[in-house]
């Protein structure tokens, strides 16, 4: 299942573990629309060829992918922050 | 928002969440075949590797649509082992010496973590090839198919032992394996268009090397509850009834989630076209029909999940009566057999025994499925000839470049059960193409070949449209840009 919430840092987490093309870029824009101009929102997935379809489809859209980072085997998280911030 | 759109969708999201409460998430399946494990950068280094390291009793085919058995007619037995992939200790040496001299047909499913790189997918797959040939017993692996799963524990590898009898061929029987995890996500399962789908789609492989009788079916099938899977197999034998076909009662993996598949075998008396050595400058590239059929359901897939992509679709230019008129035509040709094409190809080949003629017979087939407009390269590479493409034959080009564009798809020119291009002689090619048009498909010649020497194919600028994967696009060059 899809988890979405708000740390305690301020950031929103959005894991969509288990999800394969094209959910996790329907899911991004989703997230991304319901966070605040400026908000950091990072990304959980486990499917690889979404590294690179999640952050393309945020930057087309104007926000600003921070970083795709490798944690753990099999595990990336894509940091992204929403444009107009 | 158009008032039938807006009822299906919501039709669509019930029949969701009805599978959700039977433990089955369809929006985490993959759509059609987009499930397999990438080619170019993860299954093929991988299987080169294995290749260096396998001693000589265990060889692997090179890449075919399917395994091509010189046999004769109905001359082929089938035995299957499924073993879970985490446990290589599973396979039974001794059990495994026995069906020596056989032809393997493999089947993987593999965690989408380990479908990424050469070197996951190589440590997961490489013990169970090692300990076959540990077993000291000689087998020709013909097929392999790889697919990706979402699923922590569905991970598993399926042998199926092909074994010929001693009697003289006549013929080929051409084997292969295939399997989805469903066609339209949004769709019932049990709907008789997703079971055809994926048997059309496993099918499409011996069909398009023109072997289309005696037609054998040994289903891979799998669903969350009994009642589904019942009715599942209860639609494999609907199927089997339409097409004459023989139904093989083999195991099934059992790990309860949404399978759809089969490994599948035909017989033809004709040799199959695989004669890239004799492609010349001139020869004609022929598509059965235009290809791209599962950027609608892509599509409409991403409207169940998101309102908000309906107002971008109308700004677009996509109204809700399109996408609902595209999806279901669709998926309808999905489950449109192409058994036929499989006849028309047939008809311009060697008999079994007889030589090749230049002008009167077929070089090359391949069938356009999940890597789409990149089959084409492959053919290239297999001939190594020049192909130049005059277009690229769309089904729904509108589509297709708005799931490029919202990065639904990263190659939108992807299909399940899809087109056949033809690699022929200029002198049979409007033949052919009138044969296939007077069956009722749209055929028609898309390119032609330049040179040969070296593999390269260019094909028209507006392809960067429709795909944005660009391993694959950088198989192409690119006119106009």
């Amino acid at each position: 299942m899809v988890k979405f919430y708000r740390r305690d840092d301020g950031t929103y987490v959005l894991d969509v573990r288990g999800y394969t093309c094209p959910y996790p870029v329907i899911f991004t824009r989703k997230a991304l629309s319901r966070i605040e101009p400026g908000g950091l929102l990072e990304v959980v997935i486990d499917n690889p060829p979404s590294c690179e379809t999640v952050p393309d489809a945020a930057k087309s859209e104007g926000h600003d992918v921070l970083g795709v980072e490798q944690r753990g085997q099999g595990v990336w998280i894509i940091r992204v922050r929403k444009r107009g911030g | 928002m158009d008032p039938r759109f807006k009822e299906v969708l919501e039709e669509a999201r019930r029949r969701v969440d009805d599978y959700k409460k039977l433990g089955v998430n369809p929006l985490a399946l993959a759509t059609g075949c987009a499930v397999k494990v990438d080619l170019e950068r993860v299954v093929y280094p991988a299987l080169s590797r294995l290749k260096r390291t396998l001693r000589g009793n265990v060889e692997i085919a090179p890449r075919e649509d399917a395994d091509l058995i010189e046999a004769p007619k109905g001359g082929v037995e089938v035995v299957r082992k499924i073993y879970p992939l985490e446990n290589p200790e599973s396979m039974n040496e001794s059990e495994v010496r026995e069906l020596s001299g056989s032809h393997v047909i493999v089947l993987i499913q593999v965690h989408q973590r380990h479908a990424f790189d050469e070197e996951s997918f190589y440590a997961r797959i490489a013990p169970f090839y090692k300990r076959l040939e540990r077993s000291g017993g000689k087998f020709y692996i013909g097929k392999g198919h790889s697919i990706v799963t979402p699923f922590e524990g569905d991970e598993f590898i399926l042998m199926d032992f092909v074994r010929v009898s001693g009697e003289e061929p006549d013929g080929f029987t051409a084997v292969n394996n295939d399997t989805i995890h469903i066609i339209d996500p949004t769709a019932d399962p049990t709907d008789y268009r997703q079971v055809a789908g994926a048997l059309n789609n496993s099918l499409n492989d011996v069909y398009v090397m023109g072997a289309t009788e005696d037609v054998t079916i040994a289903p891979v099938v799998n669903a969350p509850t009994e009642e589904v899977r019942e009715m599942l197999e209860a639609n494999v034998e609907r199927y089997s009834r339409e097409f004459g076909a023989k139904v093989l009662p083999l195991a099934r993996p059992k790990r309860g989630r949404l399978l759809l598949g089969a490994t599948v075998m035909a017989f033809t008396d004709r040799t199959p076209p695989i004669f890239y050595d004799r492609v010349k400058p001139g020869d004609k590239v022929l598509v059965t029909r235009p290809i791209g059929e599962l950027a609608p359901i892509n599509v409409f897939l991403a409207a169940v999940m998101d309102d908000r992509v309906v107002d971008d679709l109308e700004e677009y230019g996509i109204s809700g009566e399109e996408v609902l008129e595209a999806k279901e035509k669709a998926f309808n040709t999905i489950a449109k057999s192409n058994r036929e094409a499989g006849r028309v190809i047939a008809k311009y080949l060697p008999r079994y025994g007889e030589e090749f003629r230049d002008g009167e017979h077929i070089y090359a087939t391949i069938d356009v499925t999940g890597p789409g407009v990149y089959v084409v390269w492959e053919l290239a590479m297999n001939a190594k000839a020049h192909i130049k493409l005059w277009e690229i034959p769309l089904l729904y080009p509108k589509f297709s470049r708005y799931a490029t564009d919202r990065y639904l798809m990263l190659n939108a020119t992807a299909g399940t059960n899809g087109a056949f291009i033809i690699l022929a002689p200029d002198s049979i090619a409007e033949s052919i193409v009138k044969d296939l048009r007077a069956l009722g498909y749209p055929a028609s010649v898309i390119g032609e070949v330049v040179d040969v020497g070296s593999p390269r194919v260019e094909a028209p600028k507006e392809l960067a449209e429709y795909v944005a994967d660009k391993r694959v696009l950088e198989k192409f060059t690119l006119m106009g840009s």
